[in-house]
């Protein structure tokens, strides 16, 4: 490699990294915490408990829809959630309007069986840490600013490969020179901790980088291919009276054979048609269980009125999550999760310690290294 | 001068063939978890412990170097 284009790249690495350090450190450090956030909540007290009731016949869904309610007056139900991991446990989303602000929703589950109310889901110091890594308290602005913070930490991550060549070939792999100066150590720490950790970075990265756009792919599927779907219907008004919701859930779990419902979309919220309730079907397997099917149902008659597969962009979304997440392999993979994200804060700060080690040697004055410039950069 | 543990430079495929391998590895238990709940979930455990051992593996090697070495020196 050419010294000039061992510049640029040094360059690149540089500056990318730099620019998103601190927010890359804040991520991190959230992330962490969020890995174990159902541990977290449970430990703290904020954990769903389970419904006392654990046998017998389950609870009809329209007597879960009417305890929930009950319990929120005046407020309309905008969707009924089954937890994958929690068979006992129902949630309810009720909110002022059918298409409120997703802020005023209350989520409260209910016992699958007994119909009791269990508990407030997504409350506690953890939501506090997700809003922190998601947005910084800055909604759609502060989500798509770390979703850029993202882009940069891969461009950063591509030219350290590229500079992991010039910067490493005389050594053996996984040479550690304790003997030189501490510049030098952790520029060898530096880069087998970031070489290692590599695809982890590009992957949670990455996934981390389209999970940003959840919202917007969310809204340009609505407004394509729900719209799409519904729109046969469009002169339709909004149901007189509802359908039994266990007529939806019976007839759409009938239309999708060896799948269950994750969740059902009332008529008139923004996952479905006014007209039409939206029963949102689930794989039983770890990965067909992230590719929602949605099916339209009509609000009076529960009747299917069409059912499509998600376009690919959504796919992508839903397969992504849990890469980004770690939540797909048990707890040893949470906790190797952890350790891959604090060897990645050892690589942002030890990249830190670096820039700052480096300037300082410059500034005094003692680097009076010339003639070729690989060594000088590696040493 | 050659110091300890350099060498001449050595070639693309020398240098990249070991963060290679390794890189495989992570992408095949990142996916295997994904694709398998049973045995995909053991080999993704494995796989993906890869850079924490490597990097545990080298920190031991160099603490042992440094106390022999340390040891030598005193007089």
């Amino acid at each position: 490699m050419k010294a000039r284009s061992v510049r640029i790249w040094t360059a690149v690495h540089k500056w990318t990294s730099l620019v998103s350090t601190v927010f890359l450190l804040l991520l991190c450090l959230t992330g962490l915490p969020l890995i174990f956030h159902h541990e977290i909540d449970e430990l703290l007290g904020y954990a769903v408990p389970p419904d006392p009731v654990l046998a017998g016949e389950k609870a009809t869904v329209d007597r879960i829809a009417e305890a929930a309610l009950a319990h929120e007056p005046g407020k309309v139900l905008q969707y009924i959630a089954w937890d994958k991991d929690d068979p006992s446990a129902v949630i309810a989303y009720t909110n002022v309007s059918r298409n409120g602000d997703p802020d005023d929703a209350v989520l409260r589950a209910f016992g699958a069986y007994s119909a009791r109310p269990l508990g407030l889901v997504g409350t506690g110091p953890m939501l506090i840490v997700l809003k922190l890594h998601t947005d910084m308290f800055a909604g759609m602005p502060g989500k798509l600013f770390l979703g850029g913070m993202g882009m940069l930490l891969l461009v950063a991550v591509v030219s350290g490969v590229v500079l992991y060549w010039p910067f490493t070939r005389r050594l053996d792999f996984g040479t550690i020179r304790h003997a030189r100066t501490r510049r030098v150590m952790w520029l060898d720490w530096h880069n087998l901790i970031g070489i290692t950790t590599l695809v982890w970075a590009l992957v949670v990265g990455g996934t981390g980088v389209i999970n940003t756009w959840a919202e917007l792919l969310l809204n340009n599927w609505k407004s394509t291919e729900l719209a799409a779907m519904v729109a046969p219907y469009a002169g339709k008004p909004p149901p007189a009276h509802l359908a039994s919701l266990d007529r939806i859930v019976g007839n759409a779990l009938a239309a999708a054979p060896g799948m269950e419902v994750a969740f059902i979309a009332f008529p008139g919220t923004p996952f479905s048609s006014s007209h039409h309730f939206a029963a949102f079907m689930r794989g039983d397997k770890p990965l067909t269980s992230r590719l929602l099917k949605p099916i339209l149902l009509d609000g009076e008659t529960a009747a299917v009125a069409d059912r499509r597969d998600l376009p690919v962009y959504l796919k992508a979304l839903f397969v992504s999550q849990p890469l980004h997440f770690g939540d797909y392999g048990g707890v040893p993979l949470k906790i190797i999760w952890a350790l891959l994200d604090i060897l990645t804060i050892a690589v942002i700060a030890s990249g830190l310690y670096l820039w700052f080690a480096k300037r300082r040697k410059f500034r005094r004055g003692r680097a009076l290294l010339t003639g070729n410039q690989l060594p000088a950069e590696a040493r | 001068m050659k110091l300890p543990g350099e060498r001449k430079s050595n070639g693309l495929a020398r240098v990249f063939r070991f963060p290679a391998l390794v890189g495989v590895l992570l992408l095949a238990g990142l996916l295997s978890a994904l694709l398998s709940e049973g045995l995909g979930r053991y080999f993704s455990w494995i796989a993906l412990s890869l850079p924490v051992s490597i990097c545990l593996w080298f920190y031991l090697q160099a603490c042992s170097r440094s106390g022999r070495t340390s040891s030598k020196s005193r007089p």
